[in-house]
């Protein structure tokens, strides 16, 4: 089941807009965090992060993953122990996360990667049931033993 | 990317905060309070959670305009809504689009600075067919591989009748 | 059927043609495009045509020709309106149709270039060629006189058996408004039910959906730009759609000689409605040009009994345009977005079978809402260029999605089939988002 991770951070004085510089050049980092259906980073008034993220649990091989990716914008946050220090990463998350009362969630029960495979094959078989049509019992047969070859 | 991201927060009344997290317990329990939500099938994720401050934080990911996302609200789901942002300060009850609209407007927080999702070109919806096609096929395939072409072909056809609609 | 309290719309103030077409007799229009070259002169001249201007008032007899104007927010500005008027209009009516093209999968720069920048329109309508050409040419004499210049002209003429180019008999199926519609409205209003364990009818929809100073289905008046722009007033979409019949006529050939069905069967399955206009969801396997006409009986159907899209595919262009309660919740998230369609074919027809002869022909897409955000623009975006809402991923309209774009279009049934290796025929080459100004809105403004 997918879980939800909000955390609120506090960013240093003065560093709020290098810290919105720093979400500008990141460069699809959650690409390298397995297991993300979805995250968002927001810089919020009174010089509050928020990060937000759907993922495939458990939290702390995803949130070790996440802060190595993000140690860029995360170091403007007040007492980011660095990514290089997992531990305390996990524990500096868990002081400044808070847990989703109610939630709606369109798929909870699929991995991203289950979800991947799903969508690809529903778009490779719908194609297959076009261009087969008129296919006689034979040609039908053999034409969805090559496809499934693929 | 389909999706679009939105974040409120809306200011509590302190007699709020308890409510909330009542029937916040409730609703975990009982799963016909969500139902109504997920059926209408474009909700990515939307999470609610209590901040210090008496501010109720909403996340979500959605599909389609944000016109249709509030007009769903409004007209499908009102009590529900209510039940969430009653005690919201300024909230303007959910029966009517303009004034809800208003007032996620006034409580939105722009942009999002960084958003990501892992299939960006994959609606809810597509998910959910998606996720419901594969079983079918998977037991018509187990079923038929090895059957002789007409059967399969009868079979084939007997699947696509099924499973049109996740097509 | 429910009788609701209608709204009294103020007929004398609104113009003629929004809440009722003009009808078949008025069966050739003229659209005049003008420049404002002089403002001061521009706002006396359309201050005086609110004299002439048709109004939505009864008529006891039939005039020879009926006059409309409408107004382009490039008018608006050319017309110096007070910026704190100007202010209060919509976002998407600030920004003009062409910059809404991300979202209309629009291509503004392929429009015809006479079709950019579109300001003042007056349509001229007449019940024959001849006083079209004379009532139009007269109003065209007098457009330098009113610091107008005319800019472009585009002719329309219904074809024979108020059909459209493709072939199919279109404008039947209208909304039917509260306080307007004369008839009982099986199929035109929204599907209703009266308590909770009431079977399912239908009721008028609410005026303000249509015409700015009426409430609307939200419950309240609809939301408008300031006086003298806030009342009787409505916003239309302008569109010149060209249609590639022959390339559309081979693709149906080709198509239905790939599935083994009838031209005319996968013709109808595309659009909904075979083409004497008798829907699949009444009649799903043979059309019945008896019913096909009718317009109280050919409109009253649902679609909640095919979820499937059996009879009428899921995403077939009257499906898409129109879901009634194909969204579930007995059509409440379709209620918000109805358009009232008033467009004409432009162009010559081509004879069945002939090849392609290169001549312009389509329609003049014309569609009056009170939001073009809310309305049209998720009509077609939402609807037409995407199939998400009908769980057909991002499936567009085979009729009216985005010009040239493939098609697959799933036929519901037993098994299902796929029109497939198509593109879509129809193409926009222009256009603009305007205002349609009450009469005193017109009189008023020499006074802004």
């Amino acid at each position: 089941m997918s879980a939800a991770l909000i955390v609120l951070a506090q960013l240093r004085g003065g560093e709020v807009d290098a810290a919105r510089a720093a979400i500008a050049a990141l460069d699809e980092p959650f690409r390298a965090v397995p297991g993300t259906h979805l995250a968002r980073i927001q810089v919020l008034e009174d010089r509050q992060l928020l990060l937000a993220a759907d993922y495939d649990g458990p939290l702390e091989p995803w949130l070790i993953a996440a802060a190595g990716q993000l140690d860029s914008v995360l170091s403007h946050c007040a007492f980011w122990p660095g990514a290089d220090k997992p531990a305390e990463v996990v524990e500096w998350a868990r002081e400044r996360s808070y847990p989703a009362g109610f939630s709606v969630v369109g798929a909870p029960y699929a991995t991203v990667e289950e979800i991947g495979e799903a969508l690809k094959l529903r778009e490779r078989l719908t194609r297959f049931a076009d261009e087969s049509q008129g296919l006689d019992d034979e040609a039908l047969h053999a034409a969805w033993k090559a496809w499934r070859a693929q | 990317m389909r999706a679009t991201p939105l974040t409120v927060i809306s200011p509590i009344r302190w007699w709020w905060k308890p409510w909330v997290r009542f029937t916040w317990l409730i609703a975990r329990r009982a799963p016909m309070v969500a139902a109504p939500l997920r059926r209408l099938r474009f909700i990515h994720f939307a999470r609610w959670t209590l901040l210090p401050g008496r501010r109720l934080l909403f996340l979500t990911s959605f599909d389609g305009s944000d016109i249709q996302y509030i007009d769903a609200f409004v007209r499908v789901v009102p009590g529900r809504i209510d039940a969430l942002y009653k005690g919201a300060k300024g909230f303007p009850g959910a029966r009517r689009f303009g004034p809800v609209a208003r007032y996620i407007d006034d409580h939105s927080h722009r942009p999002v600075d960084h958003f990501w999702m892992a299939h960006p070109d994959a609606s809810v919806r597509m998910v959910q067919q998606a996720l419901l096609l594969v079983p079918l096929y998977h037991v018509f395939e187990a079923r038929f591989k090895d059957a002789d072409a007409e059967t399969f072909a009868r079979e084939w056809r007997r699947f696509l009748g099924t499973a049109q609609r996740f097509l | 059927m429910e009788g609701v309290a209608g709204a009294v719309i103020e007929r004398a103030d609104l113009q003629g043609g929004v809440v009722r077409a003009y009808g078949e007799r008025f069966r050739v229009a003229r659209h005049l495009f003008a420049r404002v070259r002089d403002p001061d002169a521009a706002r006396r001249f359309l201050a005086e045509i609110a004299e002439p201007v048709t109004t939505a008032e009864d008529w006891e007899e039939h005039p020879a020709t009926t006059l409309n104007v409408a107004l382009s927010f490039r008018a608006l500005r050319a017309l110096r309106v007070p910026h704190a008027i100007l202010d209060g209009f919509p976002e998407e009516v600030r920004a003009g149709m062409a910059a809404r093209a991300d979202r209309l999968a629009d291509q503004p720069q392929t429009w015809d270039d006479e079709l950019r920048d579109l300001e003042v329109l007056l349509v001229v309508h007449a019940q024959d060629p001849a006083a079209l050409a004379a009532e139009a040419q007269r109003w065209e004499g007098t457009l330098p006189g009113g610091g107008l210049e005319l800019a472009h002209a585009e002719d329309a003429g219904l074809l024979g058996g108020a059909r459209e180019h493709f072939g199919f008999t279109d404008g039947f199926s209208q909304p039917a408004i509260e306080g307007v519609a004369r008839d009982d409205v099986p199929g035109q209003g929204i599907p209703y039910k009266r308590w909770p364990w009431s079977p399912v009818g239908w009721r008028a929809i609410r005026a303000g959906e249509f015409v700015l100073g009426y409430d609307d289905e939200d419950r309240g008046p609809a939301p408008a730009p300031p006086p003298p722009f806030h009342r009787n007033a409505t916003f239309m979409v302008w569109r010149k759609l060209h249609q590639d019949v022959a390339t559309f006529r081979a693709q149906l050939a080709e198509q239905a000689a790939r599935l083994g069905l009838d031209p005319e069967l996968v013709a109808a399955k595309l659009v909904g409605r075979w083409r004497d206009g008798s829907p699949l969801a009444l009649r799903p396997d043979a059309p019945d040009p008896q019913l096909g006409y009718d317009k109280l009986k050919a409109n009253d159907f649902r679609y909640g009994d095919d979820r499937t899209g059996l009879r009428t595919p899921r995403g077939a262009h009257i499906r898409r345009t129109n879901p009634r309660d194909a969204l579930g919740w007995e059509g409440r998230l379709s209620a918000r977005h109805r358009i009232l369609r008033r467009g004409m074919p432009y162009g010559p027809e081509l004879p069945e079978g002939a090849p392609d002869d290169g001549a312009a022909r389509g329609l003049l897409f014309v569609c009056l809402q009170a939001s073009i955000a809310r309305q049209f623009e998720i009509v077609q975006a939402q609807w037409c260029n995407d199939g998400n809402g009908f769980g057909l991923g991002a499936e567009p309209d085979p009729i009216t999605g985005p010009a040239g774009r493939p098609v697959r279009h799933i036929v519901g049934g037993h098994p299902p089939r796929f029109v497939s290796l198509m593109r879509s025929c129809v193409e926009c080459r222009g256009g603009e988002y305007l205002v349609v100004p009450s009469i005193a809105a017109l009189r008023a403004l020499p006074a802004l």
